[in-house]
């Protein structure tokens, strides 16, 4: 069952399209993340599942319920943490808590504490005196504590030190064994959401690339370099091909073991073929440079 | 309902400093008031100058109360904001309408109830009873709310105070620009009426419009429509202004009516008394004044007519017909000594050749221009009047009563009347006195309620009559006032006068036989409504005296006449 689901979602700004017949699903029980350059429309997309911006055209449902009208209902069950929220900065942590805590039927008191106590946050301190990656993670610790079934990040990771960032990871990691959470976390900070996710859907440019679990991902990616072939020609749906000599090398996005590699030996034959796994980075990296070769190709056409 | 309270109490901890401070601005403006109240100084010129700088500093302190209390409204909304897309609660269980209740709750508490409470103290001291402390209460949040409903209005459209106050002065600028080419030229000359309700509809408009953009960006925050809602609500506050055909001024006017009881009153002319114009710029040389006497009788104890308009036709046997039309106007004397319990009758003192013979019965005089020649006519023979007077009806109260010593205090319904000073003249010849007063009283203060609005309110601003009584109600003493200093706070009117006892004032002077045992009294006349009647004679006369007068242009009567 998908928790999130659009179908031919489109948001335009004047003629600026951000958000292209975009259909995506998020199933139940996953942790999945909305991969994308500035300017993507992964956060213009996060907030059209939240309500806080209208669709152009298509449509979204979060837990069932159409986008647009979601309700106290289907809000106390979703946490949302963006980067840009704007939050009562005056109030104290404690205050904070106490104020959102009354709107939630299941607030958990005591994972409120255990997370108090986890991300190591002063509770009688004011929020403006907080460094930012302590605002995050009181934001984050309000919308986790009514254990909601979705949790919804916007971009958690930007603005924060390496250090900020890598405890605001430990911390979800650590709070991921707490519950039983579907997670959407939108990031341009690969390396973070890898340790993260179980899922990846990358959007470019408004239009989702794909949409599919890590394992399958990493599992059919493959940087591959060929030692030996001369004059090769470029593989059908390779990324970055490059020839120097006889060094060939291309990132093949569609590969399946052994029957790709045959594949490659019969088109190279006596040539040497080296196919290596990429991290999640690497493709994503292929992805980004092959898009935007792309798009300055369609732009000097 | 728990859950909206909780929105209110973090509200009321978000603006607690800004809160404090715009009430403590009520307090020092109330505190002012007693300052007012009390001061005291011998010399007339030093307490009028030190008493105008405190009312300047007391404007001052409502001034910044209006803009602290404007942004106040502004920051409340905009603590939740509706704009914007990183507003937080819009992702938390809070619905639109919720959080719109509480701001209103806020709102009330902050802008309505805290004002008030402030202000009770000063209204108790006046001598407030309940009926004074609502009445005063609506009229504080009534004028508060025109304030609050606008800037709320604007500041949900708007996501910071920047933006809030430059879409605030676009607006104005906007307004100004718009409305002043229909003011000058589709307001001008118009009835008072249709210019009233052109005004009240503009602002019925401006209101609706407001609650109309607030109620849908809190259910939708879909901004765009909601500044199209402001765009259509614009044009038609200027469609109102410069184009409404209506006049609904007797409908809104809820002292128009005529009050219970006075169905008996009945009217007759009576003389007609010819004046030559007072030579000013603006005097039309070629008219006379007739003043129109009429009888009033029947009228309840207790309640004075006073001004109005009367609209007639003169009419000669000859056919000839003259429309006119005028103001009346008249005197609250008798029906105030009557409430005092004096008892007065009428002497030559009291018999106004203009007002017919005001001891018998309330008179009212029609003062109309007529055309020197009419004037000829109508001493050659008497014509026919039919006429129609509207006349405001007063039901009038004492409300104080003081001894002459100084310290003396006595009053109620919000009129307080403190004696400072009884001052007697050795070389006075009528033996007269001169008092100096403190007061306060209710009015209709502009500061808080717009002057369109007063037409609306049931009760208005007091006219008052002083008069010296024996204490056996024998003797009546009228005076001549002179109001030192005045000023208005929070509904209360507040005046230091001085009154003095001198001959000439229609009065009886004062003697010092009955003085000791004197009492000032203050009656309040409050309108409560307008009666109409028709009056007709077959032959309006010209008074005895009045025909004795020499009047250029217009000759005497013949004696037979």
């Amino acid at each position: 069952m998908n928790i999130i689901e659009t179908h031919n979602l489109t948001r335009r700004f004047g003629r600026t399209e951000a958000v292209h017949g975009l259909d995506l699903q998020v199933p139940s029980g996953s942790v999945c993340a909305l991969l994308g350059p500035n300017g993507a429309g992964k956060s213009t997309t996060i907030r059209m599942l939240l309500n806080l911006l209208h669709s152009t055209s298509g449509r979204a449902t979060v837990m069932g319920t159409d986008s647009r009208k979601l309700g106290p209902a289907e809000l106390a069950n979703i946490g949302y943490v963006a980067e840009s929220q704007s939050l009562p900065l005056w109030m104290t942590v404690r205050e904070y808590l106490d104020f959102c805590r009354p709107f939630y039927p299941r607030w958990d008191a005591t994972l409120e504490a255990k997370l108090l106590d986890l991300f190591e946050l002063p509770p009688e301190r004011k929020m403006k005196h907080l460094s930012r990656g302590m605002v995050m993670k009181t934001a984050l610790l309000s919308s986790l504590a009514y254990r909601p079934p979705l949790l919804v990040l916007d971009e958690p990771f930007a603005g924060l030190d390496p250090l900020v960032r890598d405890e605001f990871v430990r911390g979800m990691l650590e709070i991921s064994e707490l519950g039983d959470w579907t997670v959407l976390v939108s990031s341009h900070d690969i390396e973070e959401v890898e340790r993260l996710c179980d899922r990846v859907a990358v959007i470019y440019a408004g239009r989702l690339k794909f949409n599919e679990t890590t394992d399958a991902l990493l599992g059919r990616f493959r940087r591959v370099e060929v030692t030996g072939a001369t004059n090769a020609t470029p593989v059908s749906g390779g990324l970055e091909w490059t020839q120097a000599g006889a060094l060939t090398s291309w990132v093949e996005p569609a590969y399946a073991g052994e029957s790709t590699e045959r594949a490659w030996r019969e088109r190279f034959p006596g040539a040497s073929v080296n196919a290596s796994p990429m991290t999640l980075r690497e493709i994503y990296l292929a992805l980004a440079h092959s898009e935007r070769a792309g798009a300055k190709k369609e732009e000097a056409a | 309902m728990n859950l909206t309270w909780h929105i209110v109490k973090k509200d009321i901890r978000r603006f607690r400093l800004p809160l404090a401070l715009w009430v403590g601005l009520i307090l020092a403006q109330t505190i002012l008031c007693f300052v007012l109240f009390r001061w005291a100084d011998e010399e007339v010129m030093v307490l009028r100058t030190g008493i105008n700088g405190l009312d300047a500093l007391h404007e001052i302190l409502w001034g910044m109360q209006l803009v602290l209390g404007f942004f106040l409204v502004a920051g409340l909304v905009q603590e939740d904001p509706l704009v914007g897309q990183q507003t937080w609660w819009v992702t938390r269980p809070i619905t639109g309408l919720r959080l719109l209740s509480a701001k209103l709750i806020s709102a009330v508490l902050f802008f309505g109830l805290l004002p008030v409470l402030a202000l009770l103290p000063w209204w108790l001291f006046c001598g407030y009873g309940a009926s004074e402390v609502l009445r005063a209460s609506l009229q504080i949040m009534l004028g508060q709310a025109i304030v609050s409903v606008l800037a709320f209005g604007v500041a949900t459209l708007t996501a910071n105070y920047s933006r809030f106050t430059v879409a605030f002065l676009l607006l104005v600028f906007a307004w100004i620009c718009c409305s002043g080419p229909l003011f000058a030229y589709r307001m001008s000359g118009l009835s008072w009426g249709l210019g009233m309700t052109r005004m009240q509809l503009t602002i019925l408009v401006a209101i609706a419009t407001v609650l109309a953009v607030i109620i849908h960006q809190y259910r939708t925050r879909a901004l765009p429509k909601s500044w199209a809602i402001l765009a259509t609500g614009f044009v038609l506050m200027l469609l109102s202004l410069g184009f409404a055909p209506w006049d609904w001024s007797r409908a809104i006017d809820w002292r128009s009516g005529e009050p219970a009881g006075l169905a008996k009153v009945v009217a007759t002319p009576g003389p007609v008394d010819l004046h030559e114009r007072r030579k000013s710029p603006y005097d039309d040389e070629s008219m006379v004044t007739m003043l129109v006497g009429t009888r009033l009788e029947g009228l309840p104890r207790g309640i004075a007519i006073n001004g109005g308009r009367a609209a007639g036709t003169l009419r000669w046997t000859d056919g000839t017909n003259l429309e006119r039309q005028g103001w009346t106007f008249s005197y609250f004397g008798p029906v105030a000594w009557e409430l005092m319990g004096a008892s007065v009758r009428a002497t030559k003192y009291l018999v106004d050749s203009q007002r017919g013979d005001l001891s018998v019965a309330p008179s009212v005089a029609a003062d109309i221009g007529l055309p020197r020649s009419y004037a000829v006519k109508l001493r050659e023979r008497a014509p026919a009047w039919d006429a129609h007077f509207k006349l405001n009806v007063y039901a009038g109260e004492v409300v104080a009563e003081v001894p002459l010593k100084p310290g003396a205090r006595d009053g109620r319904a919000g009129h307080r009347i403190e004696v400072r000073e009884v001052l007697r003249f050795k070389d006075r010849k009528d033996k007269g006195l001169t008092l100096t007063i403190a007061e306060t009283e209710p009015v209709l203060d502009s500061d808080y309620l717009p002057g369109f609005l007063t037409t609306t309110s049931r009760r208005g601003t007091p006219n008052t009559f002083y008069a010296l009584v024996s204490k056996d109600r024998s003797k009546i003493a009228m005076v001549g006032e002179e109001r030192l200093i005045y000023t208005m706070m929070g509904t209360v009117g507040i005046e230091q006068r001085r009154i003095d006892f001198a001959p000439g004032l229609l009065a009886y002077p004062a003697q010092p036989d009955w003085l000791d045992d004197a009492v000032l009294m203050k009656v309040a006349f409050y309108r409560i409504g307008s009666i109409s009647r028709a009056v007709h004679t077959d032959g309006l006369e010209e008074l005895e005296s009045s025909r004795a007068k020499p009047i250029p242009g217009v000759p005497a009567p013949a004696p037979n006449h």
